[in-house]
């Protein structure tokens, strides 16, 4: 049962992950190629404090840390979007695995940090399927309150945002605050995807975290559909079994990552000429703003 | 060696640097500017260009009077296989920027990794030997054959483009489309045929920075996002349409990374061109030398 169990908590993390960028992406129209940054920063957290502080204090600390990190990154893009905001988070990816690198101090260099004791409640460790029963609640319970959030007069307002920015403004609406605290919301929900990583792995290290992960979450929200919420989380169930079967395919050593990576590049720029709505898509997002 | 030679030195390999950056961005920011196209893929054309280079030159020995250009044509076919491929069939069909931006990652992405796999992930470089031989003995900073053909490279490429910009008819229905898409085309302008050319012009001009790299730090896949990465930030602090501003972006770049291993690990570099970016787009997001955003 290890391998299911080990599976099915890899979707419900990647689920959180695909969720919370198609909020700032599929919703609001803001492109991002950090999330992973956000992940890591929950991740870090957890194996930072977990053992000082306990697993759920830690995990909200990460939260918050990524909710002021992600605020901080929209600062110059309130006003700017598209590519300058891409920048900007390819930017902050770039910078985070040097951070994770070079600050050996604190996080333990290229070699990680070891050790991080299971996700524990009242006491009793969670591991196997007691940790993947905890976590798909809380997947589950995400999942809804991103779908009410969405039908919200504040998820009304993100699309409004993504379809037409100078409308929003005319009518008077707060659209710097709205982008603000998106980002905010959407890096904090990314950050506990990734203190439940750590309690899972019981290990972390900057490889986890860095672009070409921030590019398969990205690619999830664009292969399931931008702006459907469950589009992500198919496009999340594809790609976490995608990998799992390109296994079986006899590849040369060490040439199986860079394919695995190569096909994925494909798989974007296929998805905009074939289906750029995406596999749950409807229509066009902001095609004809 | 006093800490303050050092600097110099530090400084003066910053200038070198820079005008490399400002050849990486210059290509990135004419398609930015005149197309309309961010060009992400150009970080994996200049990827090709450099490998071109090393097979050509390297591998098969051939001189490089002909390898060079042999490196060139093979750019500057991708170039325009990206134009006519990928952008040209995605403009036409009215797709967004967000599925142009997605569109043009995946193509770098897997440029990135096909490139990873033929050449491994460590890439190739080549010993710049003579070239990196004191040219006056005892002198401060060190001043070798390869700085000195960094900065005239520079320099005639930078002032070629101002010239055909500012001096030539096809430079001016450049400018013209850069400025009014519409008003160009109702005058006669054959748009996608400026585009074209501007693709062209674009891809052709990885390669003196390919070449520079080759030579130095090497032609590495993992870092295909970090040419992009430098090409936009020179793009964006030199500003929209200013030629001479991508290049002091590039120094700027440049100098302030390498100022920063004066007293940093090496490993910190990027964090300065980003302390950059995000300075320069909260107070300045039109870049140092552009015009606001209409």
């Amino acid at each position: 049962m290890a391998y299911p169990i080990h599976l099915l908590i890899t979707f419900d993390i990647f689920v959180l992950l695909a969720a919370s960028l198609d909020l700032l992406t599929g919703f609001t129209g803001l492109l991002s190629l950090a999330h992973a940054v956000f992940f890591g920063i929950g991740a870090y957290a957890t194996a930072l404090l977990a053992k000082t502080l306990g697993p759920v204090p830690a995990a909200l600390a990460g939260a918050a840390a990524a909710a002021l990190v992600s605020a901080l990154i929209t600062l110059p893009a309130i006003w700017v979007r598209g590519i300058y905001l891409l920048i900007v988070t390819i930017a902050v990816q770039v910078v985070f695995t040097v951070v994770l690198v070079n600050w050996t101090e604190l996080t333990g260099g290229a070699a990680g940090i070891p050790g991080i004791p299971p996700l524990s409640l009242g006491g009793h460790p969670l591991r196997g399927a007691e940790l993947l029963a905890v976590l798909s609640a809380f997947t589950a319970a995400s999942i809804f309150a991103l779908a009410r959030l969405a039908k919200s007069p504040f998820g009304r307002l993100l699309q409004a945002i993504r379809d037409d920015e100078t409308g929003c403004l005319v009518l008077g609406k707060n659209v710097a605050w709205a982008k603000v605290s998106v980002f905010a919301f959407a890096g904090g929900l990314a950050a506990l995807a990734g203190s439940f990583y750590a309690h899972y792995t019981s290990y972390v290290d900057p490889h986890s975290f860095d672009i070409a992960v921030s590019t398969l979450i990205l690619l999830m929200v664009m292969l399931g559909g931008a702006g459907t919420l469950f589009g992500p989380v198919l496009g999340a169930l594809v790609l976490t079994l995608l990998p799992e079967a390109l296994k079986f395919i006899p590849l040369p050593p060490g040439t199986a990552a860079p394919a695995r990576q190569l096909l994925f590049g494909l798989m974007l720029v296929v998805v905009v000429f074939v289906r750029p709505q995406g596999l749950l898509g409807g229509r066009l997002v902001g095609a004809h703003a | 060696m006093g800490s303050s030679v050092l600097l110099l030195n530090l400084l003066f390999d910053g200038l070198v640097l820079g005008c490399i950056y400002g050849l990486m961005g210059i290509g990135f920011s004419l398609l930015w500017w005149i197309s309309g196209i961010v060009h992400l893929a150009h970080g994996g054309v200049m990827l090709a260009g450099g490998f071109a280079l090393y097979v050509a030159f390297g591998a098969l020995g051939l001189p490089f009077v002909l390898a060079f250009p042999l490196a060139c044509v093979l750019a500057l076919a991708a170039g325009l296989a990206l134009d006519r491929f990928l952008y040209k069939p995605l403009i036409a069909r009215g797709t967004d920027e967000m599925g142009l931006l997605t569109a043009s990652l995946g193509t770098l992405i897997t440029m990135q990794y096909a490139l990873t796999l033929i050449f491994g992930p460590q890439g190739v470089t080549m010993d710049a030997d003579r070239l990196r031989a004191p040219l006056v003995p005892r002198l401060l900073p060190v001043f070798d054959l390869f700085a000195v053909l960094a900065i005239a490279a520079t320099a005639l490429i930078f002032v070629g483009l101002w010239f055909l910009m500012a001096r030539t008819r096809i430079g001016r229905e450049m400018r013209a489309v850069a400025e009014n898409r519409d008003l160009a085309r109702i005058l006669g302008t054959d748009i996608r045929a400026v585009q074209t050319l501007v693709g062209a012009v674009a891809a052709a001009l990885v390669m003196p920075a390919a070449a520079f790299l080759l030579f130095s730090t090497g032609i590495t896949p993992p870092e295909a996002l970090d040419i992009v990465l430098i090409a936009s930030v020179v793009a964006i602090i030199g500003g929209r349409g200013s030629i001479h501003g991508a290049l002091i972006g590039g120094i700027v770049i440049g100098i302030a990374e390498s100022a920063t291993t004066w007293q940093f690990a090496a490993g910190w570099r990027q964090l300065i061109t980003f302390a950059l970016l995000y300075a320069l787009l909260l107070v300045r997001p039109q870049g140092l030398f552009g015009k606001a955003a209409a």
